[in-house]
């Protein structure tokens, strides 16, 4: 009886340490598995013409280049990633925005980003899974 | 009179088992009931526990094999060697054993500062090595072995680390047992050593990721204790019967 419990107890040791040992190796890699698998890119930019009043006056009309977002996207919310640090390892996240458009449009159908996305902001162009605010990724592309 | 005594005793038992109990019980415990997402949360997001695993493997083991010959060696000398002042050298280490850590932790980092070892495995490792609780476990129940065996061996060779290899240890192997046990246990636990004696995230131990697991995501402490439990709990299901036999011969030498 006590040689089976010491057998037992050995098995279990040897078991215990060998999953402790595949998990320091590959937990991280199952972590990103089981994460939305994502493509983001840059928030595109456009040129919009911008109608400037001087002090006396004059009315000047020149175009800017602003940062834009297509008209599709607008209905559910975008999708921005940035990178926070969770449990000592530096991840990607998803913040969903709304941001704030103004009236000038683009020729394909962008819209002028007043607030909400910033100049180089990495938005969400396909995910494997459902996001949601706040949700951690694996950026792939 | 034997069933009162017995009820009492498994009551006492229950209360001493109830924290570990409840341990495992909030270990799968959320709020939607009974789950494994708490061990998700460990396992699979919490990835800094790992190297925390394996330093205080790292540390308890080295600590344990490298503290073992030098306990025999110093139980050795305490028993059977002759000089001036052993008696007040044995009282200084009984008075060593009985000081609290937080008493000698400070003296420690000040030799392991001057050393250079601060921040290294070595400033947790070196001092736990001249721990004296096993050098004295050592010495009582050396007083209990045979000495014909000793002094039969010490006619066949002039060495004294022969004569301790044949005669002494395998006399010991119970009382090694329950002082590998002992060691173990209290290195795999250290929580202080490690919480000032180490600046780099890299080098602490398990006991100092469950002490700080507040500022994890995620439910990570009680998973992180029941995997904590589990490496002792291995050493002395190996070696009850050795710590059994090793206490109560200590006892009665």
């Amino acid at each position: 009886m006590k040689i089976i419990a010491k057998k037992t107890t050995l098995i279990f040791t040897v078991l215990f340490f060998a999953i402790m040992l595949f998990l320091t190796f590959f937990a991280e890699s199952i972590h990103i598995s089981s994460l939305p698998q994502v493509e983001a890119a840059r928030a595109e930019t456009r040129r919009f013409s911008v109608t400037a009043v001087s002090a006396d006056g004059e009315v000047a009309q020149y175009s800017s280049e602003k940062t834009a977002v297509s008209e599709k996207m607008l209905g559910e919310g975008i999708f921005v990633v940035y990178t926070a640090e969770k449990n000592g390892t530096k991840r990607s996240f998803v913040r969903l925005v709304f941001p704030e458009v103004g009236e000038s449009r683009s020729d394909d159908g962008y819209r002028e980003v007043i607030s909400g996305i910033n100049y180089g902001d990495r938005i969400i162009m396909s995910t494997s899974k459902e996001l949601y605010d706040g949700c951690e990724v694996n950026v792939i592309k | 009179m034997k069933k009162l005594i017995g009820i009492i005793f498994a009551v006492l038992s229950a209360v001493f088992l109830l924290p570990v109990a409840a341990t495992v019980f909030l270990s799968f415990y959320s709020e939607g009931g009974l789950t494994l997402e708490c061990y998700n949360d460990l396992l699979f997001d919490c990835f800094v526990f790992y190297p925390m695993f394996w330093n205080s493997v790292l540390y308890a083991a080295a600590i344990t094999l490298i503290q073992l010959p030098v306990v025999i060696l110093c139980a050795f000398g305490f028993t059977w060697a002759k000089f001036k002042g052993k008696g007040i050298l044995f009282i200084f280490y009984i008075v060593l054993m009985m000081m609290p850590l937080q008493v000698t932790i400070l003296p420690n980092y000040i030799g392991l500062r001057d050393m250079g070892l601060i921040n290294t495995q070595w400033g947790i490792i070196l001092p736990m090595i001249f721990s004296p609780f096993g050098a004295v476990v050592m010495h009582q129940y050396m007083k209990g072995t045979d000495s014909s065996v000793i002094e039969a061996a010490r006619l066949e060779t002039n060495s004294v680390f022969r004569v301790i290899l044949v005669s002494v240890i395998p006399q010991l192997r119970v009382c090694i047992f329950a002082v590998v046990l002992f060691v173990f246990a209290e290195s795999w636990n250290m929580v202080e050593q490690p919480m000032l004696f180490l600046n780099d995230k890299g080098l602490k131990t398990m006991s100092v990721f469950i002490s700080e697991s507040g500022s994890y995501a995620g439910a990570v402490l009680f998973p992180a204790a029941v995997i904590f439990l589990i490496p002792v709990l291995l050493l002395y299901l190996f070696f009850s019967d050795s710590l059994e036999k090793g206490l109560t011969l200590g006892e009665l030498s």
